[in-house]
């Protein structure tokens, strides 16, 4: 016989057994408390869910320990996230030096790669915490059952309208829609002022944008659909294709090629014109559609999630809360220029503050409800 | 891999791979009169285990492309397809034309005519062979692109308004075709070398005698000759267009191997997907089939006895000229990516930009990526090998349409997008081998599957070369069936199996989707830094891994080389 079988029959080292048994229980646990917390979250949605679920889903080879979040047993917890590794990796650093005693372990990818391998891994789940940039695809994977309620005080803390209820998923930054235009390109009385100036012809092929398989981009049309009407969505996207846009599979081509002068605008999240300002670009930015009758600024956001079957929820819950802290939060906002979901939190320099404008008024929720038909729409309208 | 003479005559094995389709072989070796029963269930049922486990990924991917709902398939089909199916051809039929007119263009120069440096020339236009070609795109990425290293340069130069300077546009169709034929065009040109230099010159002196001249010679009676190992040269650029990911998506050209990686993006939608991968199979059928037919064809042209070594034409007044296309093929394919990607690193090292500084470019654990890449790689080569016996040896032995049937599962996973390798293996390891899922033995996995064709390729064609006489000699002689195994057909093998080990190795290392989906967390190999470093266009960071894997792959390239070139031409020429 050939190694082709060894490899299949290859035992569970004798420790695995035990933890894989466990967490089956624990799981289980998991389940009936979740149950419960969505209960007693829907019947009184303003007090918060008592913080026993973390702890009685603790390591399963040890009894359980009555402890305080802030000093959880020590544990390993996996990271899946589709944030780029080297502005991630501060966060993680200074989250092992407030808590040593937990190893955290990070793998990223796209939303590709990471929620398929999430769901391909359902039946013994390696993650412990998601953690993307793209609201649709963490309400998507949510909505499949990946993600387990996060009861905790620093989750219900953030307003509604940020979190699912029960905080099987949570922002933990905002990312404002904006156009991006390079200055040695763009004169200053020539600007856009709204995204619908991206359909004009005078920027024929002069424009660069993500198309349908971004998040962010398609968030963007279900808000224009949502407040102005469909046929507004089906006229910015042809106007976008007549004009020869430029299309991308996300957003860092798009702020590069206008940094260099490959195009003159892109519409992109706010954050990449900070970056490609830092990295020395020749970059402006416009927060769009902010006068009366326009559908104001497009808000999308950041978000992180317990995965369900996790080995460690009560360590990944303690991570959450810890990048929902003022130091987590501080990071966030210091090294990528994103608006922090808690209060208080400093903005990076020369980040315009999000109360000088006028959001757009929908929830991340109302986005991913219309993302379906618009995705639909948006593709029959000639988006690639 | 036998042979001893000196002269340039090819050996058995070669000769075999020449002759004989090296992915489906054909040739029928008299079976063994000597009753090897017991040998051949183990091996009936070694190659039945190694197949089953290599169309896993097959497997599951037809499953959910069969059960897909109708309305899947029609979206694509209304949406998508069309596009694609446009956009691939186009790809595969522009890169394989592109490889093949260099290939043959370059091996005619370097084995008939009297170019200065030939022996030089046949290394160096092997090399490239170690390039990955997303690695190359990387490198034409930051020379070529808007803003790029000449963009800069030309516009300091002249004085001109920044964005102003006319470039060649490298994103799209003409960018990606240069980018990947420059990588592959030495799977043409290796077999092609080797065939136009063991012609008989007899079938070319009788062309001319009968008053044909030069190039008709070369059209009607060279060029044929060496039509079938041109076409296995082409099939194999064919199939790497198919299955390349890197570099369509540094490109920016949309293929059926980056819309599905990104079918997931957003509507984690896996049937589409799956509908998507059964399509590109469908794609490659024909151009198997097609290469088959072709080295049948060959077979059947094969000399005979008397062999003598063909003539070198004089280049004339045309030396400076070829000599320069060699030239300008060599540093293109060479020299661009190795000088582009030293001097990123270098800058990156010395000189840190302020995108350095935001990205915080760095080489820490560069050692830690390229061990695990090493280690992992060379478990895929070594269990790939293994696993290649059963297969390889019952199809040299018993060839037949149920041994060709289990060579051609084996083959699957190579023919996969890798990403639906991966995604296939995920699922199946999460559920049933839980303790090897998410390790560096599960990623092993993987890369194994996709190595295997290449090992598959090399072993099948060495044991042929092994005579059953001397197998039947020694039974005969009392030696178990195993002792035959160790002492007989391993030994004559092995330089074979050895060539395939590396293609095995040179596979594994350079894999990019397989490792993206199945890597471990805090586990990751080189070429997945790289494109992480290259999706954020930090290309300072994406340097220093390249180059360690340029330079990883290299060494086992070289050291097979040592054994002479014919190792390295007969191993690539069976290289999948």
């Amino acid at each position: 016989m050939t190694n082709g079988d060894m490899i299949l029959k290859v035992t569970p080292p004798v420790h695995r057994a035990f933890t894989r048994s466990g967490r089956v229980l624990s799981r289980r646990c998991l389940l009936t408390l979740g149950g419960l917390a969505l209960v007693s979250a829907a019947c009184a949605p303003s007090v918060p869910p008592a913080t026993a679920v973390p702890n009685s889903s603790a390591a399963p080879s040890a009894a359980p320990i009555a402890t305080k979040p802030s000093t959880p047993t020590p544990a390993e917890i996996t990271i899946y996230t589709t944030r780029a590794e080297a502005l991630f990796k501060p966060v993680i650093d200074a989250f092992t030096s407030a808590h040593p005693s937990i190893k955290a372990t990070v793998l990223t990818g796209t939303d590709a790669t990471l929620g398929t391998r999430l769901i391909e891994e359902r039946a013994s789940p390696r993650a412990d915490v998601y953690i993307n940039a793209d609201t649709l695809a963490a309400i998507d994977l949510s909505e499949k059952g990946l993600f387990a309620p996060n009861p905790s005080r620093t989750v219900a803390a953030v307003a509604e309208t940020y979190r699912e209820i029960d905080g099987r998923w949570v922002s933990l930054t905002l990312r404002a829609r904006t156009i991006m235009v390079n200055t040695n390109l763009v004169k200053p009385e020539e600007r856009p002022l709204s995204v619908f100036d991206l359909i004009d012809p005078k920027w024929k092929g002069q424009a660069g944008a993500a198309d349908s398989r971004n998040g962010a981009m398609l968030a963007s049309l279900v808000a224009i659909g949502a407040l102005q009407g469909d046929a507004k969505t089906v006229e910015f996207v042809r106007g976008l294709v007549a004009n020869r846009t430029k299309w991308f599979s996300g957003h860092t081509d798009v702020r590069k090629a206008v940094g260099n002068g490959e195009f003159k605008l892109g519409f992109v999240n706010h954050y990449y014109y900070h970056l490609s300002k830092a990295e020395g670009a020749p970059v402006g930015i416009i927060y769009p559609d902010q006068a009366t009758g326009q559908m104001g600024l497009m808000v999308n956001s950041t978000n992180a999630s317990l995965v369900a079957g996790s080995r460690s929820v009560e360590q990944a819950a303690v991570f959450i809360d810890y990048m929902l802290g003022s130091e987590g939060q501080k990071l966030f906002a210091e090294r990528n220029y994103e608006y922090p979901i808690a209060s208080g939190v400093p903005l990076a320099e020369g980040v315009a503050p999000l109360s000088q404008y006028r959001l757009a008024s929908i929830t991340l929720r109302q986005l991913w409800e219309g993302l379906a038909a618009t995705r639909a729409l948006a593709q029959r309208s000639g988006l690639p | 891999m036998g042979g001893s003479g000196r002269d340039s005559r090819p050996r058995p094995a070669i000769r075999s791979a020449l002759t004989g389709s090296a992915l489906f072989p054909l040739t029928r070796v008299r079976a063994p009169a000597v009753s090897r029963w017991r040998l051949t269930w183990v091996l009936i049922l070694g190659a039945l285990a190694v197949a089953f486990v290599a169309a896993l990924p097959l497997f599951v991917v037809a499953g959910r492309a069969v059960t897909a709902a109708p309305s899947v398939w029609l979206g694509l089909w209304s949406g998508q397809i069309p596009g694609l199916l446009g956009n691939t051809l186009a790809l595969v039929v522009a890169t394989v034309s592109f490889a093949v007119v260099i290939g043959v263009a370059l091996a005619w120069l370097t084995e008939r005519t009297d170019l200065p440096g030939a022996p030089l020339w046949r290394w160096a236009l092997a090399i490239p062979l170690v390039i990955p070609a997303y690695v190359a795109a990387l490198a034409l990425i930051v020379l070529l692109r808007r803003g790029g290293l000449i963009d800069r340069f030309l516009t300091g130069a002249l004085g001109a308004v920044p964005g102003t300077v006319p470039l060649p546009d490298l994103f799209g169709l003409g960018g990606a075709t240069l980018t990947i034929a420059l990588c592959v065009f030495p799977y043409v040109y290796l077999p092609a070398a080797v065939a136009l230099r063991s012609q008989d010159r007899a079938l070319e002196d009788a062309s001319r005698l009968a008053g044909r001249g030069r190039v008709t010679t070369l059209i009607r009676v060279t060029l044929p000759l060496a039509a079938p190992a041109i076409a296995a040269g082409a099939l194999l650029v064919g199939l790497y267009v198919l299955s390349d990911f890197g570099t369509v998506s540094l490109l920016r050209y949309r293929t059926f191997t980056t819309v599905i990686f990104n079918q997931f993006a957003g509507q984690i939608d896996r049937s589409a997907a799956a509908c998507l991968s059964v399509i590109l199979i469908v794609l490659t059928t024909p151009m198997l089939a097609v290469e088959a037919l072709l080295s049948r064809r060959g077979r059947r042209l094969a000399a005979a006895s008397g062999w003598r070594p063909p003539r070198r034409h004089a280049l004339g007044a045309w030396r400076v000229p070829a000599l320069g296309g060699v030239i300008l093929v060599a540093v293109l394919s060479l020299g661009v990516p190795l000088f582009t990607l030293g001097g990123l690193a270098l800058q990156g090292w010395l000189a840190p930009t302020d995108v350095d500084r935001v990205w915080s470019v760095g080489n820490d654990g560069l050692g830690q990526q390229t061990l695990n890449s090493l280690v992992v790689s060379a478990l895929a080569a070594t269990v790939a090998l293994t696993c290649a016996f059963a297969p390889a040896l019952l199809a040299a032995r018993y060839p037949s349409w149920p041994s060709r049937v289990l060579l051609g599962l084996c083959l699957s996973a190579a023919i996969l997008p890798g990403l639906i390798v991966g995604l296939a293996l995920v699922l199946f390891l999460a559920t049933w081998a839980p303790a090897v899922h998410g390790t560096a033995l599960g990623l092993g996995l993987g890369l194994t599957l996709r190595a295997l064709p290449s090992a598959l390729a090399a072993a099948e064609p060495a044991l042929r070369g092994v005579p059953p006489l001397f197998e039947r000699a020694a039974r005969s002689l009392g030696s178990s069936p195993v002792a035959v195994l160790r002492r007989i057909t391993l030994p004559l093998a092995a330089p074979g199996l050895s060539g395939g080990w590396v293609l095995a190795f040179l596979t594994a290392m350079k894999e990019l989707p397989t490792a993206l989906m199945m890597r471990p967390p805090g586990f990751d190999t080189l070429p997945v830094r790289i494109m992480a470093a290259a999706n954020e266009s930090v290309y300072t960071q994406a340097a220093p891994p390249a180059l360690a894997l340029v330079a990883a792959t290299a060494l086992p390239l070289l050291l097979l080389a040592r054994r002479g070139e014919r190792g390295l031409e007969g191993a690539a020429r069976t290289n999948g």
